[in-house]
């Protein structure tokens, strides 16, 4: 290849790349400015774990101990005692949400289907204890679900900002005392959606 | 109209003020210090303000060439971005590291600040507006920007860093070989205007046409060792952050590293503002005041720099030399050559 070759080529690159940056000057940014505009999440996405329940408000969960067997990081710890017909049932249910990975093994091993993986992904949290999720919380969240179950995930409805305590709270106006029992999901920013 | 109305009332405050140094019995040299100081001050501030406003231009146009946003909270469209960043800055620790030359790394920073103000004394604003039109404006330009490379070679030596020195040598060699095409694109324009002075360059565009017609070829030429000679992206080798962590500046911190920073921009500013005065007829235009215009095409010329700077990867050592050298050194002379035979006919 020539001089006069290369230099052709090396003006003709230079200035096909330049259109191509001055198209993109006007084109529409990509950003989400996140914390005012949020991401709609499909179905599936494995944001935290959480317990479905029937029609009847009773958690799913038969206590079998799969998915704590299953859970690589070993975060799920299931406590249960038999009944006078020697049938299990379930007393304690707790997943560690700070060291959980997310990565819907536990979803996906259950039989009965009694946990799906939310879109809940705000998790941050001021005490650590907090983020050890008890079975009521779990069942909370998983009574949010709307729509199906598709890939082992749900949907929740909501405000993702605000825990139950300060819904019930929020329209008396005590919003700003953390409530005893620890919030649902984190409070960040207080928002709204 | 417009050379009356910009260039009247600073004269009839001088006159106002000699006349008030006379009766008060003041000697006249204090007179002359006061203008000089007053003058320093105003380029002085016009390159802070539009320093500020060049570092948020320049991450608000490579947020966009990239489909970002850019800064968006501080301030209207982020505006107020720079601000924060220079007080964050200037709060900071001024480290000095043990290892270092300490004088000459504490004063690095701030030769390397001087040429780069300096510069702006033979810019014509407008008519009648400038510093001082010195009749060897663009020699002394070019001297000006030659005067970066012992302020970097200083700051490099003196870090006692591996990458600061790499750096420093890297910008001293850089900037001594696209000084040569520089001042060759120059040259050009100067045997077309027939003058080293800034003014009558203007002048002799107002009569002919903008020079960027006549030398396209200067002009290109120009452009791009302009850039090397600021150090921007496709020539930013002094300071390539992934092979020399930040080059001569590694070891600045705080208000020197600050200094260092709007060096930067001002020099971009300067560099930018005297390619729109070599090539684009300076603050001549139509319709608009002259400031106006000399805004507009400095803008247009720092507008391109960004550009460039979000398209163009950098490059290795041997191509920047190879560059200078064997292609822009030999177009240069070409068009200097072209440039007499034009000109004797």
């Amino acid at each position: 290849m020539g001089l006069w070759q290369q230099v052709a080529d090396g003006v003709t690159g230079v200035v096909k790349g330049h259109l191509v940056t001055f198209r993109n000057l006007f084109r529409r940014p990509v950003t989400y400015r996140y914390p005012e505009v949020r991401p709609n999440l499909p179905v599936g996405t494995r944001g935290m774990p959480v317990l479905l329940s029937d029609d009847e408000g009773n958690l799913l969960c038969t206590a079998c101990e799969v998915c704590a067997r299953e859970c690589p990081v070993q975060v799920i710890h299931i406590t249960a005692h038999r009944d006078e017909n020697k049938k299990k049932v379930l007393d304690e249910f707790d997943i560690d949400m700070s060291r959980c990975m997310f990565c819907g093994i536990c979803a996906e091993v259950c039989a009965f289907g009694a946990i799906a993986m939310s879109d809940i992904y705000e998790l941050a949290d001021f005490e650590q204890e907090n983020l050890i999720y008890n079975k009521e919380r779990l069942a909370e969240l998983g009574r949010r679900r709307k729509g199906p179950i598709i890939n082992y995930g749900i949907k929740t409805e909501g405000n993702p900002y605000q825990s139950p305590a300060e819904e019930a709270e929020g329209s008396a106006g005590t919003a700003d005392k953390p409530a005893q029992s620890a919030p649902a999901t984190p409070t960040a920013g207080g928002t709204s959606r | 109209m417009y050379l009356a109305a910009t260039s009247s009332l600073p004269l009839r405050l001088y006159q106002w003020t000699e006349q008030l140094f006379t009766d008060l019995g003041l000697p006249l040299w204090l007179l002359a210090v006061l203008v000089a100081t007053v003058k320093a001050a105003l380029i002085i501030g016009f390159i802070l303000i539009n320093v500020i406003f060049l570092i948020w231009l320049e991450r608000k146009l490579g947020g966009h060439i990239q489909n970002r946003l850019g800064p968006v909270y501080t301030g209207p469209f982020g505006l107020l971005q720079t601000v924060a960043d220079a007080l964050k800055v200037l709060v900071k620790e001024d480290i000095i590291p043990a290892a270092a030359d300490r004088w000459v790394f504490m004063a690095a920073p701030l030769v390397a600040f001087v040429p780069s103000v300096m510069i702006w004394l033979v810019v014509p604003f407008a008519p009648g507006v400038q510093a001082r039109d010195l009749n060897i404006g663009t020699l002394y330009v070019a001297a000006m920007t030659g005067c970066t490379v012992p302020a970097l070679l200083m700051a490099g030596w003196s870090s006692g860093n591996k990458w600061s020195l790499l750096g420093a040598f890297r910008a001293g060699a850089q900037l001594v070989s696209y000084e040569v095409p520089l001042i060759l694109a120059t040259l050009a324009v100067v045997m077309l205007a027939g003058s080293l002075s800034l003014n009558d360059i203007i002048r002799a565009q107002q009569e002919s046409t903008w020079f960027i017609f006549l030398q396209p070829l200067g002009f290109v030429v120009y452009l791009i060792s302009a850039i090397a000679e600021l150090n921007r992206t496709p020539f930013d080798l002094p300071e390539a952050e992934s092979e020399l962590v930040a080059g001569f500046n590694t070891e600045y911190s705080g208000f020197r590293f600050a200094i260092f920073f709007l060096t930067e921009y001002a020099n971009l500013l300067g560099s930018s503002a005297i390619a729109a005065t070599l090539f684009l007829g300076g603050w001549s235009g139509p319709f608009l005041p002259p400031f106006v215009w000399f805004l507009l095409k400095t803008y247009l010329f720092v507008f391109l720099a960004m550009w460039i700077r979000f398209t163009l990867p950098r490059l290795r050592v041997d191509q920047l030399m190879n560059l200078s050298w064997k292609f822009l050194l030999p177009v240069a002379l070409i068009n200097v050559l072209g440039t007499g035979v034009f000109v004797a006919l």
